[in-house]
């Protein structure tokens, strides 16, 4: 199920943008249209090029060494990387990022606590001195209370 | 030379090696090498990381700190072959053959001084190659029209080609997905506001740098969370003799380092060659004009030497093509490009002319950059390899936090920090899929020229089709498009005869 997945999960999702993309031009000019047709049918023939070639067997995903890697830990540093990225604006980067490098090592299987908090610190502080106030480099907050973190 | 060019050069070489700059450069060197020396990190996810750091820099300190970061890594490379016999960067495979032989004879330090010096050799002969030849191929730029500025950027998308190590179709595809990408925004010729979904973030179109993060670095956070090995490698091997160089070693092998140099930097030119091949064919040539080539692969200086010298050439070399014409070399000098665009610099004579001062900054900051790279190399090689020991359940979430602050950076928008997300896991997909994410940048950045000076073409033509072949550059290109593009399909038909 899963090699049927990674074979033919792609080209049905380049024939869905290449539909989204023919379709959804309704207000274009004619010459606004032209380029990205003329792409669209460029990129069905060669999906369609793709779907022949691998129904008939000339190419496949290579599947690396399964036992090397971990489903479990993807699944995680995925999920927590995304809830990350939504925190940001309602917790402001540092106290989020502080959460997201202490909790995430814990969470894929690294062991020493006090390790990963020092870690999780010295790296949130480093970019925040070295970003905001060397480079003057703007890191996304939120105020709470007039406090910018 | 004329004075104006002297004092030109007068002045980038004091702005090169101001405090400022320097320390840059330093932070770059330093960057570069510990991310070179790591396995799986490439200097296209370095520069692709820290690009939106030079966006609050001079633009010229910018660049001096990016070329560091592509100099230092593409050595870092090295480090890792010669002591843990993995390559930490594609480039450095061919010096794993015999460096980490030299290893295990007791001579890792040798090994790693000959490295760094032959890398220094091919950096500083590449960065004088692009001094040389840059200035006057840009003036080539103003003779083009749209015509031949669109078959450029055609030529430019040719390199697809070399870029799909798999299959040809899932390269092609990866490219035009690009193209399509890059049609998203408001077009620049009649004002039509193409595939925004009524998002004000899109009017401008997909930002560039988040995307490059998200494909390069982003993906390489999921990569890496999902390995089940700890760290990256588990054993680095130890040496004891001394990691200087031997005046013996650089007497014996000086013409083989100039010849390497010059490889590297020829093939640096050639879009999307790559530093693998410059290292190959030096490799090669080494051998075959060896005075022992019995030696090679059972740890033979000459052939770290002769790889090492090539893959620093192919620095220099790859720059010429992207400032001078607009057309990324590799996939580094791809990514590259974005951090010119973000600085409002565009290659070509204009660069050479209107921004002189930071175009020939960079170009003496590239002599700078090797140099520093040398001497940072020689005393911190033997300690940079620890880092390879880090546990990557530490290191993926700090290089996810850069991520997001390189993302945000550029427009101070959110928005754009889930773009890189997003393209993150397309860029893990990809990979996974064996798609090629390089094609899908290339695709990207040459877009918006290829639409655009092609409509003006259409226009300009007014339905005369031999309008398209009507100057000898047009011919040229052509032609070396058909080259680009056949070349690779009739060398495998000639190899497969020949066997």
């Amino acid at each position: 199920m899963r090699e049927l997945i990674d074979d033919y999960f792609p080209i049905v999702f380049l024939y869905g943008l290449s539909f989204y993309f023919l379709f959804d031009t309704e207000d274009f000019t004619e010459d606004a249209l032209m380029y990205p047709k003329g792409l669209v049918w460029v990129l069905l023939v060669l999906a369609t090029v793709l779907l022949i070639l691998t129904v008939s067997k000339r190419i496949t995903v290579s599947r690396g060494k399964k036992d090397e890697k971990s489903r479990r830990k993807f699944s995680v540093i995925f999920l927590f990387s995304l809830l990350y990225v939504a925190a940001v604006p309602f917790l402001g980067f540092t106290i989020s990022s502080v959460v997201f490098c202490f909790l995430s090592p814990l969470l894929l299987g690294y062991e020493k606590k006090g390790t990963a908090f020092v870690v999780s610190v010295i790296t949130v502080a480093l970019i925040y001195v070295g970003f905001k106030m060397f480079l003057k480099v703007p890191l996304p907050t939120m105020t709470f209370f007039g406090i910018t973190l | 030379m004329d004075i104006d060019l002297t004092s030109i050069l007068a002045n980038a070489a004091l702005a090169a090696v101001s405090p400022y700059n320097l320390l840059l450069c330093f932070l770059g060197t330093i960057i570069g090498i510990v991310i070179g020396a790591l396995p799986g990190f490439t200097s296209t996810m370095g520069i692709a990381l820290f690009i939106p750091f030079t966006y609050s820099l001079p633009a010229a300190g910018g660049l001096i700190f990016l070329v560091s970061i592509y100099c230092a890594s593409t050595y870092g490379g090295s480090i890792s072959a010669i002591l843990i016999n993995t390559p930490g960067t594609p480039s450095a495979v061919i010096t794993t053959i015999d460096g980490y032989e030299m290893t295990k004879n007791g001579e890792g330090g040798r090994a790693l001084a000959m490295s760094v010096f032959s890398s220094l050799i091919g950096g500083l002969f590449s960065a004088f190659a692009l001094l040389l030849i840059a200035p006057p191929l840009a003036r080539l730029v103003l003779l083009f029209g749209p015509v031949e500025v669109f078959y450029l950027a055609i030529f430019g998308l040719s390199v697809i080609i070399g870029f799909s190590k798999g299959s040809l179709v899932k390269g092609l595809i990866s490219g035009v997905l690009g193209l399509l990408l890059a049609t998203v925004g408001v077009d620049t010729i009649s004002g039509t506001y193409r595939y925004t979904l009524d998002n004000v973030s899109l009017f401008e179109g997909l930002p560039i740098i988040p995307v490059v993060i998200g494909l390069f670095s982003a993906c390489q956070v999921f990569a890496l969370g999902e390995q089940k090995r700890k760290t990256i490698v588990q054993d680095i091997a130890t040496f004891s003799d001394s990691a200087m160089p031997r005046l013996e070693d650089i007497r014996k092998n000086w013409f083989n380092m100039l010849r390497s140099s010059f490889i590297g930097t020829i093939v640096g030119i050639i879009p999307a060659a790559g530093m693998s091949i410059a290292c190959a064919i030096a490799y090669n040539e080494a051998k075959r004009s060896s005075k022992h080539p019995e030696k090679f692969g059972h740890g033979s200086v000459e052939g770290v030497i002769a790889s090492e010298s090539a893959n620093n050439g192919v620095t220099g070399g790859s720059l010429v093509p992207l400032l001078t014409l607009g057309i990324p070399g590799n996939t580094v000098s791809a990514i590259f490009l974005g951090g010119l665009l973000i600085h409002g610099l565009r290659p070509g004579m204009q660069l050479f002319t209107k921004h002189a001062d930071i175009a020939y900054t960079l170009l003496i900051g590239l002599f700078v950059a090797n140099i520093m790279m040398f001497v940072v190399g020689l005393f911190a090689a033997k300690r940079v390899v620890k880092v390879t020991t880090v546990s990557t359940d530490l290191l993926a979430p700090v290089i996810m936090v850069l991520c997001v602050v390189g993302s945000y950076a550029i427009r101070n928008n959110l928005f754009d920090v889930g773009v890189m997300f997003l393209f993150g896991g397309v860029g893990y997909l990809m990979k996974r899929w064996g798609y090629s994410a390089p094609s899908m940048i290339l695709g990207i950045i040459l877009g918006p020229m290829a639409e655009g000076e092609f409509r003006r073409a259409v226009m300009l033509s007014k339905g005369n089709i031999s309008f398209f072949f009507s100057s000898p550059i047009s011919i040229i290109l052509l032609l070396l498009i058909a080259f680009t593009i056949l070349g690779p399909a009739l060398r495998k038909k000639k190899h497969a005869l020949s066997s």
